[in-house]
């Protein structure tokens, strides 16, 4: 049986070693590969400051709360292991910062040791009134990628870099699709596709504006929501209706939000769902806590945060919904710098060694289902497992967990299993 | 010439380490009109204060009042925590790090004299101490970490910034500091075995591994003191022993297997470590605790105030601010009080 993950990044790699693990064994006609256009270390997790932490306000889908969960606990039992390092695992103490009181997370029992601060340490950070300690992980996202590449490798699944725009894969009977939007030829989305005979495309898909085409490979890894209103033939009411539940959900919760603004609503294909991160790696050593500040006035993301790593600290606090730049400009440069250092005055003395950018891409919710393709003469199963928006790494492993439990469903209907699945 | 009460105080600070300095530091903003010269035959890198992995956890002195170790204590937690949220601090080698002190048992004392010093103390919570399956307690808090390859010459290049004299040289007797300085303040830690002629004092031997381990980023200590992992700026720093009256200064290669042994079982990710380097320190031990005194050395018709600070054993990072302005006060005092002229020479 032929499965191909399309996507490299977090979620591709552990969902194809989540999977192989469990059902090689069972499935001895496994052959599984990996097609990608970018491998470590250019994918957006390689650019992750990779600091397990959910979103503050509770997820669209009650799953994710629990994926998240499973993400955690899996990884702490790998951080406390001899190769933990070399998993790229580490546990990181550090503080959440708020201009004012905020309920506790629903996460707060899976991090551990988590508290509210005290007069004493919001001392240290006199922008803020209001804030939590807790101990979680840092999973660093290349050194992940690697860990998992060679783990594939050694069981024999095959990696392939593709650019790819036009796939053709009568074989394959399970995709699991990690990155690229699925597209036919005639730009109908996947849901059409049961009626297109022939090949199906995997398309590059292009916003109307602020676009920069010579960013195209980038693109297999965004996905759309399938919200273009006008451009696939949804209904303009279905269209409205999501945007409007997604803007009513940006005032409901208080942090960590969306920021649907009315303006996003007008005709054109609202692709709100790329958005520019811009962050720099500084060696900063003595640096041994990460500081994630909050402001809801200024907006998801954009408030400093510094997080270290196992060499370096990343510092962030650009978010640009809807910048498609790969290139950090200026002004991103000092809005970081300013902020990071207006938060930890030790830092002025660090150097930059890098400067990243990265591209998240981003849904109300993560898509993680099955969908079936039929085609003239075979069916091809799809898992999706893409929309991971800032949390793939907080949440990969609860995703791979469930695509794992999907593929055995495909395994069991097509009874293809020699023995019961195995116990996930 | 014949020294007057108009000329400016002449102080020499016998002792370069983390005592000495700091007492430089603590005298010349508390004295008025005085020259300080710093005299030590070590400096940094080259100090028992270097080996030290600078941790501020205290340590009980058994004639030091709890109150006035947690007052010593409290000082320097303050002058350092100024020091580590200012862009001084990767300069200063000061920085704030969390982690968790675990027991075998539990201890007698649950909450610690300097609980409310620290940042965030509190129990370890079950999940916590998963991590620990060989200890059944522990406490949670964030601390600072005071590195002495950075703070010693950080301190070293303030003082020099404020007139203070910085002189090599080994003292074999406090009279060669006679007539030339009219105060002298001894911080020469275990050197004052021989020049304080104190017999009581001996080392306690401490070895330790520096390593690379950068994904460490908590300390971790167990509640006896004898193993701890403490992640600094530049190295992790494994540990450790504590071997009463051995001088040797040479590592033992047995000793190491054993510290990275106990290390590796309270913290598995550092099999991974790398670059592991032996260190030695003898810490200036004393049982009566840490010597904060005058005393009026006479011989000879010759008078020469002494005000010893030293004694401060494993803990001498951690309470060396608070004991350092308490050497300055009595210097003041002894400044304060009469002086005989006594003529001039060059040292």
């Amino acid at each position: 049986m032929r499965v191909v993950v399309i996507g490299a990044g977090v979620i591709g790699l552990s969902t194809a070693l989540c999977i192989h693990e469990r059902y090689r064994s069972v499935l001895p006609s496994l052959d599984m590969r990996v097609y990608a256009d970018r491998f470590t270390p250019l994918t957006n997790t390689d650019v992750a400051a990779g600091l397990c932490q959910p979103y503050l306000s509770d997820p669209r889908n009650p799953q994710e709360a629990d994926w998240n969960q499973q993400t955690f606990d899996y990884l702490l039992s790998r951080v406390h292991s001899p190769n933990a390092a070399n998993v790229g695992l580490a546990l990181v103490s550090g503080y959440n910062l708020f201009h004012e009181a905020i309920p506790d997370p629903s996460w707060k029992n899976t991090v551990l040791g988590f508290r509210t601060l005290t007069p004493r340490d919001l001392d240290m950070f006199p922008d803020y009134s209001y804030g939590w300690f807790n101990t979680s992980l840092i999973v660093e996202g290349r050194r992940y990628l690697q860990w998992l590449t060679e783990r594939l490798t050694e069981r024999g699944v095959k990696f392939f870099q593709k650019k790819v725009e036009s796939f053709e894969e009568r074989d394959c009977s399970c995709l699991l699709i990690s990155s690229p939007k699925i597209e036919d030829a005639s730009g109908t989305s996947v849901r059409g596709a049961s009626q297109i005979s022939g090949n199906w495309h995997l398309k590059e898909t292009r916003r109307t504006k602020k676009h920069d085409s010579s960013k195209h490979s980038l693109w297999w890894w965004w996905w759309w929501l399938f919200l273009n209103t006008a451009k696939h033939g949804y209904g303009e009411t279905r269209g409205t209706e999501e945007l409007s539940n997604m803007h009513t959900s940006s005032h409901r919760s208080e942090l960590w939000d969306w920021d649907w603004s009315p303006g996003n609503l007008v005709s054109e294909p609202v692709c709100v769902d790329i958005i520019h991160v811009a962050s720099h790696c500084v060696d900063a050593p003595w640096m041994k806590h990460f500081i994630i500040t909050h402001d809801p006035e200024k907006g998801i993301y954009k408030s400093p945060y510094i997080i270290p790593g196992i060499q370096a600290v990343t510092l962030g606090g650009i978010f640009q919904l809807g910048n498609w730049s790969e290139v950090n400009n200026i002004q991103d440069h000092n809005t970081i710098w300013e902020g990071c250092c207006r938060l930890e005055p030790t830092l002025q003395d660090a150097k930059i060694v890098a400067e990243l950018t990265g591209l998240r891409p981003v849904r109300p919710q993560i898509r993680l289902e099955r969908e079936r393709l039929r085609f003239a003469s075979s069916n091809t199963e799809v898992i999706h497992n893409y929309g991971h928006g800032g949390y793939g790494l907080t949440i990969h492993w609860g995703c791979a967990l469930e695509a794992a439990k999907l593929f055995g469903k495909i395994l069991e209907e097509r009874k293809l299993l020699k023995m019961p699945p195995p116990h996930l | 010439m014949v020294s007057t009460s108009m000329d400016p105080v002449r102080i020499a600070v016998v002792g370069a380490g983390v005592v000495g300095l700091s007492t430089a530091m603590c005298v010349s903003k508390l004295v008025p009109r005085c020259s300080i010269t710093v005299i030590s035959d070590k400096f940094s890198p080259d100090t028992t204060s270097d080996v030290a992995a600078g941790m501020l956890i205290p340590h009980v002195y058994p004639n030091t009042p709890i109150p006035t170790l947690k007052q010593w204590f409290r000082e320097t937690f303050d002058h350092l925590f100024a020091i580590a949220n200012s862009a001084e601090a990767g300069d200063a080698g000061v920085h704030l790090v969390s982690g968790w002190q675990i027991f075998q048992s539990i201890p007698a004392e649950e909450v610690p004299f300097w609980a409310d010093v620290v940042l965030g103390f509190r129990k370890m919570t079950k999940a916590e101490l998963k991590k620990f399956p060989q200890h059944v307690f522990g406490h949670a808090f964030t601390t600072l970490k005071c590195e002495s390859p950075a703070y010693l010459p950080w301190l070293e290049k303030r003082l020099k910034g404020s007139g203070v004299l910085i002189l090599t040289r080994r003292i074999g007797d406090l009279w060669e500091l006679h007539p030339s300085f009219d105060v002298v303040v001894n911080c020469s830690g275990l050197g004052s075995r021989q020049l304080a002629q104190d017999s009581e004092m001996f080392p306690m031997r401490g070895q330790v591994l520096n390593v690379q381990a950068p994904w460490v980023k908590h300390f971790i200590r167990d509640g006896s003191g004898l193993t701890y992992i403490y992640p600094g700026t530049s190295n992790v720093i494994l540990g450790g022993t504590r071997q009463q009256g051995d001088w040797n200064l040479s590592p033992d290669a047995e000793i190491s297997r054993g510290i990275f042994s106990r290390c590796c079982a309270l913290e598995p990710s550092l099999q991974g470590a790398c670059d592991i380097r032996e260190k030695v320190g003898l810490r200036p031990f004393r049982p009566a605790g840490v010597r904060l005194q005058t005393e009026f050395l006479a011989q000879d018709g010759r008078r020469l105030p002494v005000v010893h600070h030293y004694g401060h054993g494993s803990g001498g990072i951690s309470v060396h601010w608070g004991t350092a302005l308490e050497a300055a006060r009595l210097v003041s005092e002894c400044v304060q009080a009469p002086r005989t002229p006594t003529p001039k020479s060059n040292l």
